[in-house]
């Protein structure tokens, strides 16, 4: 074996060692272990030349400076330490944490929002007891947010204790990503084979392109900031909008008209309430949303999601009312007797059943949209980005 | 070379102790060197420097007193970097490519201020320790506000660059 090439092995497997037991956020990038080790390298390398120089056989220097490197889990451990300590999680990740936290909310709020619509739906046409269905979702609520909150904190902690950064997430992911994908199987045929450094020039082709599309990104970016896009409702038809609900809302929990309050069945009053409340909170979201629809991105992105999921916790009231119909009244003026509330005839109970499903479904496509439109929300379009 | 705890022979200490000690000095040098590898790189503030040199310098100046296990200086560094303290260029010098660091110039007031900070530390212990201290009173000011150091040859300075104080009267005092 050749004395350059025993050098060389040498080096290798000491950097070997250090490499893994680097930190994964580390790992994960390429260009910046790549740069970790070449840097390592080319310091036993100056220290190797010196020993060199000194008198000690090329061999033995190289031996002597990889000794005076250290141990290579400490040296790997060094790169762990990173971030400010803020309890087990560092500061620098505590915006994530909280981050993922809320978008683990609302998986478990959608998810409970379903499991009680269905329970709901069996509830109303088996006819049992609504208290087990509130029940139900509570404790569903209850342990879910438990088992998140916990799993998503233990992340969270072993992530600071490697010494991640938001940053090093992101590029986690984008290293996942098809291209991400590629480039690592390129590298890894790089270091092996004879094809090694053709496969490293696609890489870096690869790279130089991804780059000019995150240009290309930018500069779309920049063009369309403030200029927000025809699918993002307009200032003026939120308030709007928002202002019908929180009347009718409003009437719904007074409940103002006491003659006519009398006639109505008691059951259908108190789902008329519930709703009222619902109405209430959306109108006023609505309207908070019109006034900072043009230039506020966290608001709205905080808006349109809640204003969905409460839609969607109306949904159980819509179920009960629609295996309900006897409660349903019918309006009809008489010239003597004035209103007159009648009950919806059994043949005609289909007809009753179809709008109802269908205002269901118009509230779960509401919902939907408005979801749909949170993950297309991009801060370029706002000045308040 | 001080000869730190952990090198120690088991026997040389009683065991429970051990650990504390340790720990204290870990402390300690953790903050050390990251001043010190600053102190050398403010001295190649023109054309910069690399890990092995830093390493070498530590080692002549503190009459390898203090040194920096050579595989620990780049974690130190990789960091310093991160926070924008320094800087990186590379530079291929006799066929071998090389990552020389600079302070960079927010990284220059933070350096300053870490040696003043330091500095007046050192000094107000030590009556506790009972050693003395002698601070270059006629080429430095520290401070009184912050504990920056700023350096009295340069007299275009007329506030501390850290806290904005007002050291026009301070330079006057003999």
């Amino acid at each position: 074996m050749s004395e350059i090439r025993e050098k060389e092995e040498l080096i290798e497997e000491f950097l070997d060692k250090i490499k893994q037991k680097l930190p994964f956020w580390l790992k994960s990038n390429e260009d910046e272990l790549r740069e970790v080790l070449r840097e390592l390298k080319e310091h036993i390398l100056d220290s190797a030349e010196v020993l060199e120089q000194k008198g000690e056989a090329p061999i033995e220097a190289v031996r002597t400076a990889i000794f005076q490197m250290g141990n290579p889990s400490k040296i790997a451990n060094e790169y762990k330490r990173r971030g400010t300590p803020k309890f087990y999680i560092t500061e620098e990740l505590w915006p994530t944490y909280l981050a993922a936290l809320k978008v683990a909310g609302l998986i478990v709020g959608l998810v409970i929002a379903g499991i009680t619509l269905v329970n709901a739906l069996i509830i109303g046409l088996t006819g049992g007891d609504w208290v087990d269905v509130i029940f139900a979702a509570m404790s569903n609520l209850f342990i879910l947010t438990l088992i998140i909150v916990t799993g998503i904190s233990v992340l969270f902690v072993w992530l600071s204790y490697e010494g991640y950064f938001p940053e090093d997430i992101k590029n986690f992911f984008k290293s996942k990503g098809k291209l991400g994908i590629k480039v690592h199987k390129l590298l890894e045929e790089a270091h092996k084979g004879i094809e090694g450094a053709k496969a490293e020039r696609v890489v870096e082709i690869e790279e130089k392109e991804q780059k000019i599309e995150e240009v290309k990104e930018e500069v779309k970016e920049t063009e369309n900031r403030g200029s927000y896009p025809k699918w993002l409702d307009k200032p003026i038809s939120l308030i709007i909008g928002g202002v019908f609900p929180l009347v009718f809302g409003i009437l719904a929990v007074i409940q103002p008209f006491a003659q006519l309050k009398a006639l109505l069945n008691p059951q259908f009053l108190s789902i008329l309430f519930g709703f009222g409340i619902f109405w209430i909170v959306l109108g006023f979201l609505e309207i908070t949303q019109g006034f900072f629809v043009s230039w506020s991105y966290p608001v709205n992105k905080v808006l349109y999601p809640t204003r969905a999921i409460i839609e969607l916790a109306t949904i159980p009231f819509l179920a009960y009312l629609l295996v309900n119909p006897q409660i349903f009244p019918l309006f009809f003026w008489d010239e003597s007797t004035g209103f007159v509330i009648l009950e919806i005839a059994v043949e005609y109970y289909w007809v009753y059943y179809l709008v109802f499903a269908l205002f269901i479904l118009g509230t779960v496509a509401s919902a939907i949209q408005k979801f749909y439109k949170t993950a297309r929300l991009d801060e370029a379009y706002f000045f308040n980005a | 070379m001080i000869k730190r705890v952990k090198e120690f022979r088991p026997s040389a200490l009683i065991i429970q102790k051990r650990s504390f000690l340790e720990n204290f000095e870990s402390e300690i040098l953790r903050g050390i060197s990251t001043l010190t590898v600053l102190a050398i790189i403010n001295e190649y503030s023109e054309e910069g420097t690399y890990g092995y040199q830093i390493l070498k310098n530590l080692e002549e100046k503190t009459g390898a007193m203090l040194i920096i296990e050579d595989g620990t200086l780049y974690p130190i560094l990789k960091k310093l970097q991160r926070e924008g303290i320094i800087t990186s260029e590379k530079k291929v010098v006799g066929g071998r490519q090389r990552t020389y660091y600079k302070l960079t110039i927010e990284g220059l007031k933070i350096y300053k201020h870490m040696e003043g900070f330091f500095t007046k530390l050192i000094e107000s212990i030590a009556p506790l320790l009972d050693i003395e201290v002698s601070i270059r009173r006629d080429r430095y000011l520290y401070c009184p506000n912050c504990t920056n150091r700023i350096d009295l040859r340069d007299p275009s300075i007329r506030f501390c660059e850290v806290c904005g104080l007002n050291i026009e009267d301070l330079k006057r005092r003999p």
